[in-house]
């Protein structure tokens, strides 16, 4: 029995031994058990390595694994014991229990022996009773099998018959990249977009949480925070914009405003910033938009606005790329600013009525890096997840840096710090803004000043597949709700038939029956609500999936973090009041909302074809300008 | 020992999630089938690989490997399914049946009126209580037992696999033509996906068809892990509980390098 190491490169510092660790790997990793115990053969390792074979691997490799087994050991039996509560919730029908065995013993003990209520009675001592003991004999066969997953991954490694080196191109080319690179992050960026290149798409975690812009150093490692060598300065950036070019566009009656036409390769072509960013300035000068450069990262990144449209009526902000990870945003405005390389048959109406700044990524390194940012509240920025810190003090020699990466490297403590510390970037909007790059952007928003605004993000990646896979484009909306609006929403949300009732809103008739409708009118009052709708109806006209019913139920029950939510009864909408936090942050739209006015709306995709993910930004943004404007209703 | 030979393909796709463009390597054999066919001898499985351009060992080796660890998770996910479910079942059926027996037996025992046609009511509606809930869970856990047969018999009698460089010509102009293809077409992936199906379809290329025809299901379908294990609607829930849940054996597949051709 075989099994795959990977040996990866490093730019300082010695290769480290990888495992793809994706989310159904412990069942990989059982059923090589269940076929070693069986067939009584010993595991063989392999390892895919850049050439070469180094001295004395046997041991380091079945040292270094253990180890990092032993260290992960907690990881792993968070992850079995996350499943087994699904499981577990499945289990138990509570009204089984005690609502149908209550309800025969009392029938039997009422209806007394002769009219068979003896067999009642006993099968209200089973429903309340035995069926417990299944459940209890089920449970322990769930924990009896994630405890044998846990012994055999032990097992498996201890009884390790040997190490295999194999030579891998890619590894080979990496590793290249890394010995020619000066600057490890742009070096590891270059990696990353590598490893789909040469087929070793399951390295890119690693080599994308292992380039972090700055890094991190700890002098006093016991205090439990960090301190800065350098003293942190805020640069002031002066905005400048380029004067357009007058455009040319070829009529095309097919295109309202938009084309649908979108090309998947071409997208993925456009996986750095660099990439991007140059196509978004041929565009650009293409479609006679003006350049405005907002601010400038410390790595010598742009971060651009496009505005086009001559018009008074609505200033239109479309803004993506606020998180590094969530590609499909960019690529949506990118395919938009290309729609109107042509003149569609809404295209003059509305760049003579509306003015329309598009901004594509907030965030360009982490848009390169598919790295996620973090902001504290000092206005430092770090992108997930740091590196270097207390492992590189215990670097005793080769062997202790080998180790299993599943977290870029990271000790438990750093993560923990990262997420005590620092703040989605999307939330630290407001007055008191310490961010140099929110409060460019706070500025430029504050010149432009606009009236509506559509915020793209997206929801993806391994364990959000796990829960999103395949679901359509979401709404979130977080308008004002006047008070009076609410308490009445509230009370009907809060009565028992709401699960009922959503579960049958599909049905018109049942809906007013239960008093939906009724929910409808009420929120029809409000205007923000009424575009919300016309947009994505709009998306459903246009063919994309909207996210439906079965997903609502995650949404019931946020996680502790989560702000509670106020409705999700419409399908692809999630309707909560304006996000604030403390210490006067708040969320980007609501900042808009506050500030100006401005009617705002986020959107999430999900796991889906990336033309899909950017059809589906496509059509709600143009539902929402041609709604605004009057043209279209959303079909 | 026997050896059974399988081919391996490298066909064109896009890559997910982030981007990137890459192939895959799709071994064309399904493992339940495998399972049912082989499992009684013992055999190695060789796998000729064909691809555009010429794979290393160590990417070869990684198509074992995927082949390898499909197997695994089939055979894990058989061994899940057997021993928790199999009380699951039980308790399902314990319980509705004595439920449906004392619900019509206690009509024989009480004096009120009843005629036939309240009887032919009676036995449509707990026919499809008692159908529901013990007939078709029995099935199921029947089918289930007989598939875990099979599969330790399997896990006993299959010693691994060795991939090797396939020699057909044949074969590999057909993985040629379809990289040829693949280079001249742009547009949404689901839609590139279905033209490559119908090019192989016209080629006679039956791996391939099914090859593209698994990943348009696989991108189309809207199941994901916590919507087929802990559904919303009730419907599927009660679905999930009596019936369990069907086990899929994955499909053998490992990322390739870009073989693109730059036109």
């Amino acid at each position: 029995m075989k099994w795959l190491v990977y040996k990866v490169p490093k730019r300082d510092g010695p290769d480290l031994f990888h495992i793809d660790l994706h989310p159904f790997w412990f069942l990989e990793v059982e059923g090589m058990y269940t076929e070693l115990e069986e067939r009584k053969e010993r595991l063989t390792i392999q390892l895919l390595t850049a050439g070469g074979e180094a001295e004395n691997i046997e041991r380091q490799v079945k040292e270094g694994l253990l180890d990092t087994f032993y260290r992960d050991k907690k990881l792993i039996s968070e992850v079995l014991r996350r499943l087994l509560s699904y499981y577990l919730s499945l289990l138990d029908p509570l009204w089984l229990r005690f609502f149908l065995g209550p309800t025969f013993l009392a029938s039997g003990l009422i209806r007394g022996y002769l009219s068979g209520g003896a067999a009642d009675l006993l099968i209200g001592l089973y429903l309340l009773l035995g069926n417990h003991l299944l459940v209890r004999r089920i449970v322990n066969e769930i924990k009896g099998y994630y405890d044998e997953v846990e012994r055999g991954i032990e097992k498996a490694l201890k009884g390790l018959e040997r190490v295999e080196c194999i030579e891998h191109p890619g590894l080979k080319r990496l590793r290249e990249i890394m010995k020619k690179a000066e600057d490890k992050t742009e070096a590891y960026i270059e990696a990353l977009h590598t490893c789909d290149q040469v087929g070793l798409p399951e390295l890119k975690e690693f080599y994308c949480y292992s380039a972090p812009i700055t890094e991190w150093r700890y002098r006093e490692p016991h205090l439990g925070f960090p301190i800065y060598d350098k003293v942190r300065s805020i640069r002031k950036f002066k905005r400048h914009r380029r004067s357009p070019s007058p455009p040319s566009r070829m009529r095309d009656e097919e295109v309202e405003l938009f084309d649908f036409k979108i090309k998947a390769r071409y997208l993925y072509r456009l996986s750095t910033y660099k990439e991007l960013q140059d196509e978004l300035d041929r565009v650009a000068k293409e479609i006679g938009a003006e350049k405005i450069t907002v601010y400038e990262t410390e790595r010598g990144y742009e971060i651009n606005a496009y505005e086009i449209g001559d018009g008074n009526e609505a200033r239109i902000l479309v803004k993506a790329g606020c998180h590094g990870r969530e590609p499909a945003g960019p690529l949506a405005i990118l395919q938009m600013m290309r729609s109107l390389e042509r003149e569609g048959k809404h295209t003059n109406e509305v760049l003579s009525r509306s003015r329309i700044a598009f901004m594509p990524v907030d965030d360009p390194e982490g848009y390169s890096m598919r790295a996620w940012m973090g902001v504290d509240m000092a206005g430092e920025e770090e992108h997930w997840p740091p590196q270097g810190g207390p492992y590189s003090l215990q670097s005793e020699a080769e062997l202790l840096a080998l180790r299993l990466l599943n977290r870029g490297g990271l000790h438990p403590a750093q993560l923990l710090e990262y997420a005590v510390r620092f703040r989605d970037p999307n939330v630290v909007w407001g007055d008191n803004v310490k961010s140099p790059r929110i409060a460019a952007l706070q500025e430029y928003l504050e010149e432009f000043r606009p009236t509506f605004a559509l915020d793209l993000h997206e929801t993806i990646g391994k364990m959000a597949d796990l829960v999103y896979k395949g679901a359509g484009i979401l709404s979130i909306e977080n308008f004002y709700i006047p008070p009076e609006i609410r308490d009445r929403l509230e009370y009907m949300m809060k009565r028992p038939e709401n699960r009922l009732a959503r579960y049958l809103s599909k049905r018109r008739m049942l809906r007013r029956l239960l008093g939906l409708e009724y929910v409808r009118t009420l929120m029809a009052e409000i205007p923000e609500f009424e575009i919300g709708e016309a947009m994505m109806r709009h998306v459903a006209e246009k063919g994309f999936k909207i996210y439906r019913g079965e997903y609502q139920k995650l949404l019931d029950k946020p996680s502790p973090d989560w702000p509670p939510q106020l409705i999700s009864i419409d399908v692809g909408r999630t309707i909560d009041g304006p996000l604030l936090f403390k210490l006067d942050i708040r969320v980007c739209p609501t900042w808009l909302y506050h500030r100006f006015g401005t009617l705002s709306y986020t959107t999430e995709t999900f796991q889906n074809p990336i033309d899909e993910r950017v059809g589906e930004d496509l059509a709600f943004v143009e539902g929402g300008i041609l709604k605004i404007l009057g043209i279209n209703d959303g079909g | 020992m026997m050896i059974i030979d399988v081919d391996a393909y490298v066909l064109p796709t896009l890559g997910r999630i982030s981007g990137g463009l890459n192939y895959t390597a799709y071994v064309d054999i399904e493992i339940d089938k495998h399972i049912m066919k082989y499992g009684g001898v013992e055999h190695k499985v060789r796998i000729h690989c064909y691809s555009p351009e010429r794979l290393s060992r160590g990417e070869m080796e990684r198509i074992a490997r995927a082949f390898d660890n499909a197997f695994s998770r089939y055979f894990a996910d058989v061994e899940k399914n057997r021993r928790i479910y199999r009380y699951w079942r039980l308790m399902g059926i314990i319980a509705y049946s004595i439920a449906t027996f004392m619900a019509v037996s206690s009509y024989l025992f009480l004096p009120r009126p009843y005629n036939i046609y309240a009887v032919c009511i009676d036995v449509f509606f707990f026919h499809i209580l008692i159908f529901g809930h013990c007939f078709r869970p029995l099935y199921r856990w029947f089918l289930d037992g007989s598939i875990e047969r099979g599969v330790h018999r399997a896990i006993r009698r299959l010693r691994g696999c060795e991939v090797i460089e396939g020699r057909d010509r044949e074969k590999l102009r057909l993985v040629e033509t379809m990289r040829r293809r693949f280079s001249e077409m742009d547009g949404g992936e689901i839609a590139l996906y279905e033209r490559l199906r119908d090019y192989a379809g016209n080629l006679g290329f039956q791996a391939a068809v099914s090859f593209y025809e698994w990943l348009i299901r696989e991108l189309r379908e809207e199941e994901s892990f916590y919507t087929k294990y802990n559904p919303a609607s009730l419907w599927r829930r009660i679905k999930l509980y009596y019936l369990g849940f069907r086990v899929e054996a994955p499909r053998i597949t490992a990322p390739m390098r870009n073989m693109d051709v730059r036109v």
